[in-house]
């Protein structure tokens, strides 16, 4: 299974061919941001808090094979949308401290071979595209994937001539 | 005046907002806003009467959380130029302080989109440590480089990129004791 989280409008959207199982994830929707109470690792075992159609995402990440993110990059960072849902995901970790690639990460949940492909657009910056790079690959290393790819593109357009057609 | 701006979405009290007190503390005149509570248009017209604006907020995912992006979109997409020395403040949970850098670099690239003049930073690692009276023993390297950070505000000048974090605890004592509690 894949689990896509874009910020595209309808209109963009409808370019995309996406699979039939494919389960789709629309961040513009999220209303509700994180904030900060850590519920998710000590009460709701998991869960955020907030009964919304985001609380309960980290089960779709744990049977997915791959996470596909579609983001208007800004500032070399994912849209301020992408990153409220990211931050609902926190649970999709534990709470527990480990050395990791001489750092300090979680301990991870699953033991699964997520592999996560990011796919941004916008006109970004040298400068921009680089952080693109360290920022996913530095989630990647947080949430124990191995497989990772970052994508910049300018116009939607050539996201889905390149990769969704 | 200088205005500090604490961007953590806690509700109730922040490593960031304690950080920043530390700092207003050294400094003269200043405002703390915070953007969970006050408005947007009063933080900017504040701003714009302001000397330096100082930044403080969490790391989330690797990047500034949400709440503090929200403000950087509001400037970007309103075309407001800040044309004011910026100064920042990350903390991370993570005893390393490194962890901070992508959330850096992000605030740099959104300076030069606004114009803003970048003025440098502390980057702090176990913020929850750090952040919290009763372990201020062992975050002496902290206060120390949030003293230099005050003194070029305070002056007016260009200031560093400072790395930091808490003594005494190596990594893997850090993951041991918080793993306990
Ligand atoms: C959703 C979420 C994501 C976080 N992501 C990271 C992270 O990627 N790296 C890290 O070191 N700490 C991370 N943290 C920990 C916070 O940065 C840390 O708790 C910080 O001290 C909070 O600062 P504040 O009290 O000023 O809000 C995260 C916390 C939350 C709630």
């Amino acid at each position: 299974m894949r689990t896509i989280i874009h910020d595209l409008d309808k209109e963009k959207l409808s370019k995309f061919n996406f699979d039939m199982e494919d389960y789709i994830v629309n961040a513009n929707e999220c209303k509700n941001s994180c904030i900060g109470c850590f519920s998710c690792w000590i009460k709701h075992s998991k869960y955020c808090f907030y009964k919304d159609n985001f609380s309960k995402l980290v089960d779709k990440l744990k049977n997915s094979d791959e996470l596909i993110i579609i983001s208007k990059s800004r500032y070399g960072c994912y849209s301020t949308n992408i990153k409220r849902v990211l931050e609902r995901c926190l649970g999709y970790v534990l709470p527990y401290f480990e050395v990791r690639n001489n750092m300090i990460h979680h301990k991870l949940r699953y033991k699964n071979n997520l592999e996560i492909n990011t796919f941004f657009y916008g006109v970004a910056s040298k400068e921009d595209q680089d952080n693109l790079y360290s920022l996913v690959k530095a989630n990647c290393i947080n949430l124990g994937v191995i497989n990772f790819n970052v994508n910049c593109f300018n116009e939607i357009e050539e996201i889905t001539n390149a990769c969704f057609d | 005046m200088h205005v500090l701006i604490n961007g953590s979405q806690k509700s109730k009290s922040s490593n960031s907002e304690y950080f920043l007190e530390y700092i207003s503390k050294n400094i003269n005149e200043c405002t703390i806003f915070s953007l969970k509570k006050d408005s947007y248009k009063n933080i900017i017209s504040s701003i714009k009467e302001s000397e330096n604006v100082v930044m403080a907020f969490p790391l989330y995912v690797d990047s500034p959380n949400t709440v503090t992006i929200c403000f950087l979109d509001y400037i970007y997409d309103n075309n407001i130029t800040i044309n004011k020395n910026i100064y920042v403040v990350i903390n991370c949970g993570f005893r390393e302080g490194e962890h901070n850098i992508t959330a850096l670099n992000i605030i740099k690239n959104w300076c030069k989109k606004v114009h803003a003049n970048y003025c440098g930073a502390v980057l702090i690692g176990a913020g929850e440590v750090a952040g919290n009276k009763k372990y201020q023993f062992i975050s002496k390297k902290v206060f120390k480089c949030l003293n230099k950070l005050s003194n070029d505000i305070e002056n007016n000048i260009v200031s560093k990129d400072m790395i930091t974090t808490v003594s005494l605890l190596n990594n893997k004592l850090y993951c041991m004791i918080a793993n306990i509690s």
